[in-house]
């Protein structure tokens, strides 16, 4: 049996709005697999980025617990603990890049790293790797309003990869792309998922990555509805 | 390290924003040039007055002076007057003269001394004899000697004044003259000279002449010295006899009996001829004198008129003093000098437990403290109010930045920092402001101090008075006046931060 990466049981998310309760999330289970590559899709208001906000740990659920293998339960974390499981376990990547502006390429991966306490040499010798690896060595000294919407992507890929986490969460990574750049940052996902790296990605594009994922789950109204998983594909992360 | 980083990362988001940056620490830069401008003169004038207490030895001096006449059930003054002179003029003279002479020179007395600044201690501040009766009280030669032997004493030394002639060729001056022991004119700086130097010895014939004198005489510092003037003294005889004159034509006496009166008096004022002596001029000084220390028009060696008969009209305490001694030989005005380790009150006590009045310059320049303070504070509260304007400026900079940063504060707390580090990062970036706003507020109120120095030394010299530096900048102050802006910067700066501290990612994240 596959080694177990994270564990959410009985997730709930209540927001008050004006008065009025939201449910974000109204009771997820979900298991993940080290190594798994786990889809997530929904229309928009479904949960799902709620979902990833809370195994991200920028949110804390309302009830409910999320457990990680080396870290803990996530909900019964100290701010501080929280704030290293972010530095340390997990990468983000969002829908709208967030890179910050006035910094260049190269300055905006080494952030990723900052909070690890990694010297600044070691910083910056690391941040220009991934870029390398990320064919964006050329670009390292250009600030996001120089670069192309698949660029800029893939800088904040690489901010996210640098500090190598256990667990890449993609919140609709490709959602200001155009197809062809969508169709290359899912590919960059599937190559780093078959070196071994856990994803999951969020997306309300039911075509995107569908045949790369291990699994797919399907959300709405706050819950998962239903699970996919193709055929084909064997145990997670044994791939070649 | 973080720290380090943050500091880093600090300085880049306020370089980026170098207008916004400017400006506000523009507003720390005016405060903390003012604070440091005006604490630089409230230091510098009292600097220049310590050093003027320094400089005349004031710290470790007491002015001791006789029982003032009045004072007391029958002051010893009064009673050497009665006895001495008065006595053996008519019973209706002697009274008239007590009544008419001693106490309107007594209101007199209590008038100048009350208008007095630098000439003699003010009255408020002269400690009255609290121990022994004034009776038979003399500050002469042997009390003088009996103050040397008590503990802590170093010297002490009469200071006399008188008022005379001073004639060189055809011209001629009325002036104010002052003996002082040389030796206590080598211990202090009484001026700076012009030309030639003071006297060594207490017997040599010399004197030493203000460059104004000179200057009335017809003179120059150069051409005078080494010439011999002459000082024709007033005499406290020529004084009584000219009072005698007026009362006896008042008295109205028969033409016999008038006649008895002058022979008896002839006799008794046999002193009231004018002296005369000549003197070589050895120098010529700028005799400041200040804080006690009235100097006069003429400065001679305390044995050159150690004998003659003479009367101050412009010191009062001193014609009183000797109209009142009829053999002289009592002084109007002690200075003792104590060393280091003496206790001042203990000698003070114990000089006026002998009955003798004392006038201590500590306790003066204290209450001189006292004012500086009160003047550096208003000047703290200025500074303050101008302080706090500029750190309304910070908080509204800081919480600008803020609203303008949420989505990249939200990245951070993406990317692993926390509240607190949050909290340090804009904590350090209204420091920088404060900091740099601080320390070129501080060389702007160096500069604005040295231009007002100049100005005002321009000034002074044109009206010929010493040039002085009226500021001065402690390091202490110059380091209080920036750590201060500093502490006010980053207090601005602890709401705006903990806001960001507080921001929660996920919105952070959404934010446009």
């Amino acid at each position: 049996m596959a080694e177990e990466l994270l564990r959410a049981a009985g997730l709930r998310r209540i927001y008050q709005l004006g008065g009025r309760e939201i449910r974000a999330l109204d009771g997820v289970d979900l298991r993940l697999e080290r190594g798994e590559y786990l889809r997530i899709v929904g229309p928009s208001g479904s949960g799902k980025s709620t979902l990833l906000n809370l195994l991200a740990g920028l949110d804390r659920p309302s009830d409910g617990t999320i457990a990680f293998s080396s870290a803990g339960l996530l909900s019964e974390m100290s701010p501080a603990a929280l704030a290293a499981y972010r530095a340390r376990e997990v990468g983000v990547v969002f829908q709208s890049f967030n890179l910050i502006t006035h910094r260049t390429a190269l300055q905006n991966v080494e952030l990723g790293l900052l909070f690890l306490g990694v010297p600044r040499e070691e910083r910056l010798r690391r941040a220009r790797a991934m870029l390398d690896r990320l064919a964006l060595g050329a670009r390292c000294d250009h600030r996001p309003g120089d670069l192309s919407g698949g660029e800029q992507q893939r800088v904040a890929l690489a901010r996210a990869l640098v500090k190598e986490p256990a667990l890449l969460l993609a919140d609709e990574p490709t959602g200001n792309l155009d197809r062809e750049i969508s169709g290359e940052i899912a590919g960059l996902l599937r190559e780093l998922n078959r070196r071994g790296l856990t994803i999951v990605l969020v997306t309300h594009d039911i075509a995107l990555a569908r045949g790369d994922v291990d699994r797919t789950v399907h959300m709405d109204y706050g819950r998962i509805v239903s699970e996919e998983r193709p055929e084909s594909h064997g145990a997670p992360g044994r791939r070649t | 390290m973080v720290f380090r980083e943050f500091a880093g990362i600090a300085a880049g988001n306020l370089w980026r924003l170098k207008l916004r940056t400017s400006l506000t620490a523009l507003g720390v830069m005016i405060g903390i040039a003012a604070l440091v401008t005006m604490l630089s003169f409230a230091a510098g004038v009292q600097r220049n007055v310590a050093e003027r207490f320094r400089a005349l030895g004031l710290f470790h001096t007491l002015h001791v002076m006789p029982p003032i006449l009045g004072e007391g059930a029958d002051p010893a003054g009064a009673d050497s007057l009665r006895s001495g002179t008065a006595d053996s003029l008519q019973g209706g003279t002697a009274d008239s003269l007590r009544s008419g002479t001693a106490d309107s020179l007594r209101s007199g007395t209590a008038d100048s001394l009350q208008s007095r600044t630098d000439d003699a201690p003010p009255d408020a501040t002269v400690h009255s004899p609290r121990g022994a009766s004034p009776e038979a009280v003399r500050l002469d030669d042997a009390m003088l000697a009996r103050l040397a032997e008590m503990e802590g004493v170093s010297s002490v030394h009469p200071q006399d004044s008188f008022d005379a002639q001073l004639i060189w060729g055809a011209e001629s001056l009325t002036v104010s003259a002052q003996s002082l022991p040389a030796a206590f004119v080598r211990s202090r700086d009484l001026g700076r000279l012009v030309a030639g130097d003071y006297f060594d010895s207490d017997e040599a014939r010399l004197a030493v002449l203000r460059p104004r004198t000179v200057e009335r005489l017809g003179a120059d510092p150069d051409s005078i010295l080494g010439q011999t003037v002459r000082l024709r003294i007033a005499s406290r005889g020529e004084m009584l006899h000219l009072l005698f004159e007026r009362i006896l034509a008042r008295l109205e006496l028969p033409p016999e009996a008038a006649a008895a009166a002058r022979r008896i008096a002839g006799a008794l004022l046999s002193h009231r001829r004018r002296s005369e002596i000549a003197l070589r001029v050895c120098g010529v000084a700028e005799l400041e004198g200040g804080w006690g220390f009235r100097m006069g028009d003429l400065l001679v060696p305390g044995g050159v008129v150690a004998g003659i008969d003479r009367i101050s009209f412009r010191d009062p305490f001193e014609m009183i003093s000797q109209l009142t001694v009829p053999g002289g030989g009592e002084h109007a005005l002690a200075i003792v000098t104590f060393s280091e380790e003496a206790d001042p009150t203990a000698l003070q006590d114990a000089i006026e437990a002998l009955g003798l009045r004392t006038f201590s310059f500590i306790e003066q320049f204290e209450e001189m403290r006292r004012g500086f303070l009160v003047f550096d504070l208003m000047v703290s509260v200025i500074g303050l109010i101008a302080l706090l304007v500029a750190s309304l400026g910070i908080v509204n900079t800081m919480v600008m930045s803020i609203t303008e940063r949420t989505r990249e504060i939200g990245i951070l707390k993406s990317l692993g920092a926390e509240g607190r580090q949050i909290r340090l990062l804009f904590l350090i970036e209204s420091g920088m402001i404060g900091l740099v706003g601080s320390l070129v507020g501080l060389l702007v109120g160096w500069g604005l101090s040295r231009i007002g120095s100049l100005i005002l030394r321009q000034i002074m010299a044109a009206e010929g008075a010493p040039r002085i530096d009226l500021f001065h900048l402690h390091p202490l102050v110059a380091v209080g006046a920036v750590a201060f802006g500093l502490l006010l910067s980053l207090l601005a700066g602890v709401h705006p931060a903990a806001r960001a501290a507080r921001i929660d990612p996920v919105r952070a994240l959404r934010h446009e």
